[in-house]
C-alpha cells in the first residue's frame, strides 16, 4: 500500500518535472505522455517518467499498478474522500480519461450501523464523492456509473470498528475486467 | 354545634350522586405493573396440534399489560363456568381467568369455546364459541387474545395480525435473502420471496393486501409491489440511482419513496394511479426514510441537512421541513404511531442505537431499548407494542418492547439474521 | 498385834458386790472433748440460773403472798369503813328524826297560839272585813262592771285587733311564704338549670374528647385504607393525565368488601375497571373494632385521581 502510494506521488512528481522538460506546458494532454512513459514504472524516477505509469490496459491487471488498489474507504457517517487517497483516486481519473471505453462502476457502501435506508443515501453520497473527483481529474460521466449497497453487502462481518472500517468503502469495479 | 352539623349534613346531601357524608379517603398514586390474569389450559386440548391457552398467555404477557400466573400456581383446571369457584380464585389476587375447552369436530375440524370472568365480581366478562381448522388454530387463540385484551384494557388488541421481515442467510457460501411473514408472535413463518441479493425495506399496504419491497436482484435497487396472497409481483420504481424507502399514504392512493434521480436522494411522491412524480425535497442533503402520518396530511423523513441524520416534518406537498429531533447525534427511521401522536425511532448517543418514542406534542423522547445495535421499529396497529430488529449473540433477531417500555421480549423465529420487521395493519 | 492388823485389812476390803464383767453392757460413752473452766463456767451459770429461777419464785410466792395480805387488809378497811358509814347514817336519821320531832312540836305549839291569836283577830276583822266588803263589794260591783266592761270593749278590741294583726299577719306570712316559694322556686330553677349546664357541658366536653379522639381514630384507618388501596392498585399505563374515577364501597365489620360501585366513571373503562379491582384486591381492608367507630366505615367514597398532590 504504502510503496504504491510513494509510487503515485513519485509519478506525479516525475509527470510534473516530465511537464517542464517537454515545455512547461501545463496539462499536456496525457496521450503523449501515455507514449513516452515506457513499461515498468517500478521505483521513483525524477525526470523522464510520465508520472502515472502504464496507463494501457494491461495497466488493470497489473498488481503493482496503483490501478489494482480499488478501494477507497471513509471515516464514519462522511463522505469527505481522504487526502491520502486523492492521489489514488487521481490515479483511476487519469486512467479512465485515457481509456476512453472503459467504464466504471462505483459501489457505495458503510459499515451496519445506524438505519438501513440512511445508509444507502450515504452509500450514494461517497460514490458521488468519488464520481465528482474522478470527473474533475477527467473521467468523462459516461464512463462512471454508481449504485449504493449501503450496509447490505459487508466486505467484513463483525460487530466492532475493525470490521466497520473496512466496510465504509466506494468499490472501483471495471466493468469486464 | 347542632346548627353547624346540620347545615353541612344538608349541603351533603346537595351534592350530586351523594346519599350520607360517607368518609372519602383519596387515591393518588398507584403501582407500575400487569395485571395478574390466571388463564387455565383448555379442556379438550390432550393431543391437540396447538396449546390455545398457552398461546393466549403469551400474547397477554408480550402486550406488556398482562401476568399470566404460572401454570403451577392454578388452584384448578375448571374448563366450565359451574366449576369455577370464585373465592378460591379471589386469593391468588388475579383479577380476570380465562377457561376454555376444545371440542373436536372432525378430523382437523375443531370448535373452541372460551370464557373471560372478573373474579372479584365474580361474574362472566365474555364468552365466545369459535370454529377453527387445524391450520387456523393458532389465529383463532390469537383472535381470542384479541377479544380479552379489548374487553380488559378497551383497546383492540393486535395479536391476530401479522409482520413481514426480511431473513438474511449464506449457504453453501452464497447469500440468500428471503422476505417473509409470519404471525405477529413469530410463528407460521411464510417465505414471500428469495433472492440472492438484498432485500429491504417492506411495507405494507394499508388493506394489508400487498407489500412494497426494495430489491436488488438487477444489480441495483428497485422497488417492488407484491400481492401477499398471490404472490403477485409489480415493478414500481427503478429509476436512475437509488429507488428506496418505500411508504403507503393511509389511504392507499400514492407512494412516498426516496431517489437519486436528480443527482442525490430526495424524497418524491409517486401518485399509483397515473405514476405521476412529485419531488418533496431538495438540497444536498440525504433525505430518506419517509412516512406517512395517519392523517394523510404530513411526511417525517431522515435528513441529515443539519449535519448527522435527524427527523423532519413536512406538508405532504412537500415545503419547509420542521426539525423534530434535537437530542443525540442520530435519529433516524421513524414509524408513526397509529393514533399520530408519537414516534417509533432509532436514537443514536454514544455509539449505542436504540429503540425511542417521541412524542409530537412535547418533544419528550423516551428510551425503550437497551441497543447497542437495535434498529428498524414497527409500531402495532393498536399502538400498544413496537417491534424491531436486535442483535442477539451474533444474530440478528426479532423483539418487541411494550410502547411504555414496561416489557420486552424476543421473538423466536427461524435461523439466519432476521431484520427490518413490519407489522401488518389490523385485519 | 496380827490379830489387829488382820482385822484392819479385812474392814478395808471392800465389801460391795462387785460387778460381773458382761453382766450387763453399758451403753457406748459419746466423749465429747470437755473444757474444764468451761464445764465449771458453765455449772456456775446454770447453777446461777437455777438460784435466780428459785429466787424468783419466791419473789413471786412472797409477792402473791403481799398482794393477797395487802387485799385483806383492804378489805377489812372496807367493812370498817363501811360500818362506819351505816353508823353514822344511822346517827343522822336519828338526829333527824329527833330535830324533826322537835319542830313538829314547836310548829304545832305556834300553830296553837297563832290559831288562837287568829281566831280573836279573825273576830275582830271579821266584823270590820264584813263592812268592808260590803262596801267593798258594792265598788267592787261597780268597778267590776266597769272593768267588765272595760275589759270587754279592750278585749273586743284587742280581739279584733289580735284579729286584724292575725289576719294581717297570716296574710304577711302567707305572703312571705308565697314569696319564699316562688324564690325557692326559682333557685331551684337556676340549681337545676346550672346543674343541667354543667352536666351539658361535662357531656359535650366528653363527647368532643371522645369526637376528636374518634377522629384520630378515623384519621389512623383511613391512612392504612388508602395505603393498602394504592399497594394493590395497578396504574393502567398512561394514566397520568387527568383521569379520576370516584368509587363507593361497602364494607361488613370484618373490613371484608362487599360490593364496590363506580359513582363517578374516569370515562375510561381500562381505568374503571383497575379501581374496582384495586379495592377487591386490598379486600379485607383494616378497619377499626369498635363498632361505634366502625359504623363511619361502613360506606366508603374512594377517589382515585393520579397525578394530583
Amino acid at each position: 500500500m504504502k510503496t504504491l502510494k510513494l509510487l503515485a506521488v513519485a509519478l506525479v512528481i516525475g509527470w510534473l518535472s516530465g511537464c517542464s522538460s517537454t515545455g512547461g506546458k501545463d496539462g499536456v494532454s496525457v496521450e503523449d505522455r501515455g507514449t513516452a512513459a515506457g513499461a515498468g514504472s517500478e521505483g521513483a524516477t525524477s525526470e523522464g517518467v510520465s508520472g502515472y505509469g502504464d496507463l494501457s490496459i494491461e495497466a488493470l491487471n497489473d498488481p503493482d499498478s496503483p490501478l489494482s488498489q480499488r478501494v477507497i474507504y471513509f471515516a464514519f457517517d462522511s463522505s469527505d474522500i481522504a487526502e491520502q487517497d486523492r492521489a489514488l483516486v487521481a490515479a483511476h481519473a487519469n486512467f479512465l480519461a485515457a481509456n476512453p471505453d472503459v467504464v466504471v462502476s462505483l459501489e457505495g457502501h458503510t459499515d451496519e450501523r445506524g438505519a438501513r435506508e440512511y445508509n444507502i443515501g450515504l452509500g450514494d453520497h461517497r460514490a458521488q464523492s468519488v464520481r465528482r473527483m474522478l470527473e474533475v481529474q477527467g473521467a468523462a460521466p459516461a464512463q462512471i456509473s454508481t449504485v449504493s449497497y449501503g450496509e447490505e453487502k459487508p466486505a467484513v462481518e463483525g460487530h466492532d470498528e475493525s470490521a466497520w472500517s473496512m466496510n465504509r468503502r466506494v468499490e472501483l469495479v471495471y466493468v469486464g475486467y | 354545634m347542632k346548627r353547624v352539623r346540620s347545615s353541612l349534613l344538608i349541603l351533603c346531601l346537595c351534592l350530586p350522586g351523594w346519599v350520607q357524608a360517607a368518609l372519602t379517603i383519596e387515591i393518588t398514586q398507584g403501582v407500575e405493573g400487569a395485571v395478574p390474569i390466571a388463564v387455565v389450559p383448555f379442556g379438550g386440548s390432550a393431543g391437540m396440534p396447538e396449546d390455545i391457552a398457552a398461546i393466549i398467555a403469551a400474547d397477554l404477557a408480550r402486550s406488556g399489560r398482562f401476568e399470566p400466573l404460572p401454570e403451577r400456581d392454578l388452584i384448578g383446571r375448571p374448563t366450565d363456568a359451574g366449576q369455577v369457584r370464585f373465592q378460591d380464585w379471589r386469593m391468588l389476587g388475579s383479577e380476570n381467568l380465562v377457561i376454555g375447552n376444545v371440542e373436536t369436530l372432525g378430523p382437523d375440524q375443531y370448535r373452541i369455546e372460551f370464557r373471560l370472568f372478573d373474579i372479584f365480581r365474580g361474574r362472566q366478562i365474555a364468552g365466545y364459541s369459535l370454529p377453527a381448522s387445524r391450520d387456523r388454530l393458532r389465529y383463532v387463540a390469537h383472535k381470542i387474545s384479541d377479544i380479552i385484551y379489548e374487553k380488559l384494557t378497551g383497546q383492540p388488541g393486535a395479536f391476530a395480525t401479522r409482520i413481514a421481515y426480511v431473513i438474511s442467510d449464506t449457504a453453501n457460501g452464497a447469500k440468500k435473502y428471503q422476505l417473509q411473514l409470519a404471525d405477529s408472535d413469530g410463528y407460521n413463518p411464510r417465505t414471500l420471496l428469495t433472492s440472492e441479493q438484498p432485500l429491504m425495506s417492506p411495507s405494507w399496504s394499508p388493506d394489508g393486501r400487498r407489500l412494497a419491497y426494495v430489491s436488488f436482484e438487477k444489480r441495483r435497487a428497485s422497488i417492488f409491489v407484491q400481492d401477499v396472497v398471490s404472490g403477485q409481483r409489480e415493478l414500481l420504481a427503478s429509476f436512475e440511482g437509488i429507488n428506496g424507502a418505500p411508504s403507503w399514504s393511509p389511504d392507499g392512493h400514492s407512494m412516498a419513496l426516496t431517489l437519486s434521480r436528480d443527482g442525490n436522494p430526495e424524497i418524491y411522491s409517486l401518485n399509483l394511479s397515473n405514476k405521476q412524480l412529485r419531488r418533496l425535497t431538495s438540497g444536498p442533503a440525504i433525505d430518506t426514510e419517509p412516512v406517512w402520518s395517519p392523517d394523510g396530511r404530513s411526511i417525517v423523513f431522515t435528513s441529515d441537512r443539519g449535519g448527522g441524520p435527524q427527523l423532519y416534518r413536512m406538508s405532504v406537498q412537500g415545503g419547509p421541513a420542521k426539525r423534530l429531533t434535537f437530542e443525540g447525534s442520530y435519529n433516524a427511521s421513524a414509524d408513526f404511531a397509529p393514533d399520530g401522536k408519537s414516534l417509533a425511532l432509532v436514537h443514536g448517543a454514544g455509539g449505542n442505537y436504540r429503540i425511542a418514542v417521541l412524542e409530537l406534542d412535547t418533544g419528550l423522547l423516551r428510551l425503550l431499548s437497551e441497543g447497542p445495535l437495535d434498529e428498524s421499529p414497527s409500531f402495532a396497529p393498536n399502538g400498544s407494542m413496537i417491534i424491531f430488529a436486535t442483535e442477539s449473540g451474533r444474530r440478528g433477531v426479532l423483539a418487541a418492547v411494550s410502547s411504555d417500555g414496561r416489557f420486552r421480549q424476543r421473538l423466536s423465529l427461524s435461523e439466519g439474521n432476521v431484520r427490518e420487521p413490519v407489522w401488518s395493519p389490523q385485519e | 498385834m496380827h490379830g489387829v492388823l488382820l482385822a484392819v485389812l479385812i474392814v478395808s476390803l471392800d465389801w460391795s458386790p462387785t460387778v460381773k464383767p458382761g453382766a450387763h453392757k453399758a451403753a457406748p460413752v459419746q466423749a465429747v472433748a470437755v473444757d474444764a473452766g468451761a464445764l465449771e463456767a458453765e455449772v456456775q451459770r446454770l447453777q446461777q440460773l437455777e438460784e435466780q429461777k428459785q429466787r424468783a419464785a419466791q419473789e413471786k410466792v412472797e409477792a402473791l403472798e403481799r398482794q393477797a395480805a395487802e387485799a385483806e387488809r383492804k378489805r377489812q378497811q372496807e367493812e370498817q369503813r363501811l360500818a362506819e358509814v351505816k353508823r353514822k347514817q344511822e346517827q343522822e336519821i336519828k338526829q333527824q328524826a329527833e330535830a324533826e320531832r322537835k319542830r313538829k312540836l314547836e310548829q304545832e305549839t305556834r300553830a296553837k297560839a297563832a290559831a288562837e291569836q287568829k281566831r280573836k283577830e279573825e273576830e275582830a276583822a271579821r266584823k270590820q272585813a264584813e263592812a268592808e266588803q260590803q262596801r267593798k263589794q258594792e265598788e267592787a260591783r261597780k268597778q267590776a262592771e266597769a272593768e267588765q266592761k272595760r275589759k270587754q270593749e279592750e278585749a273586743r278590741k284587742q280581739a279584733e285587733a289580735e284579729q286584724k294583726r292575725k289576719e294581717e299577719e297570716a296574710r304577711k306570712k302567707a305572703e312571705a311564704a308565697a314569696e319564699q316559694k316562688r324564690r325557692e322556686e326559682v333557685a331551684r330553677k337556676k340549681a337545676e338549670e346550672e346543674l343541667q349546664g354543667r352536666l351539658a357541658a361535662e357531656q359535650a366536653a366528653e363527647n368532643a374528647q371522645r369526637q376528636s379522639a374518634m377522629d384520630r381514630i378515623i384519621g389512623e384507618y383511613s391512612g392504612w385504607i388508602r395505603d393498602k388501596v394504592a399497594r394493590n392498585w395497578i396504574q393502567p399505563p398512561g394514566s397520568d393525565s387527568g383521569l379520576s374515577c370516584t368509587v363507593e364501597v361497602s364494607l361488613i365489620p370484618s373490613g371484608d368488601v362487599t360490593n364496590a360501585r363506580i359513582v363517578r366513571s374516569s370515562g375510561n373503562a381500562a381505568f374503571d375497571r383497575s379501581v374496582e379491582a384495586a379495592v377487591f384486591r386490598a379486600s379485607p381492608l383494616p378497619v377499626p373494632r369498635d363498632p361505634e367507630v366502625m359504623a363511619q366505615f361502613r360506606v366508603l367514597i374512594f377517589e382515585f385521581k393520579p397525578g394530583s398532590i
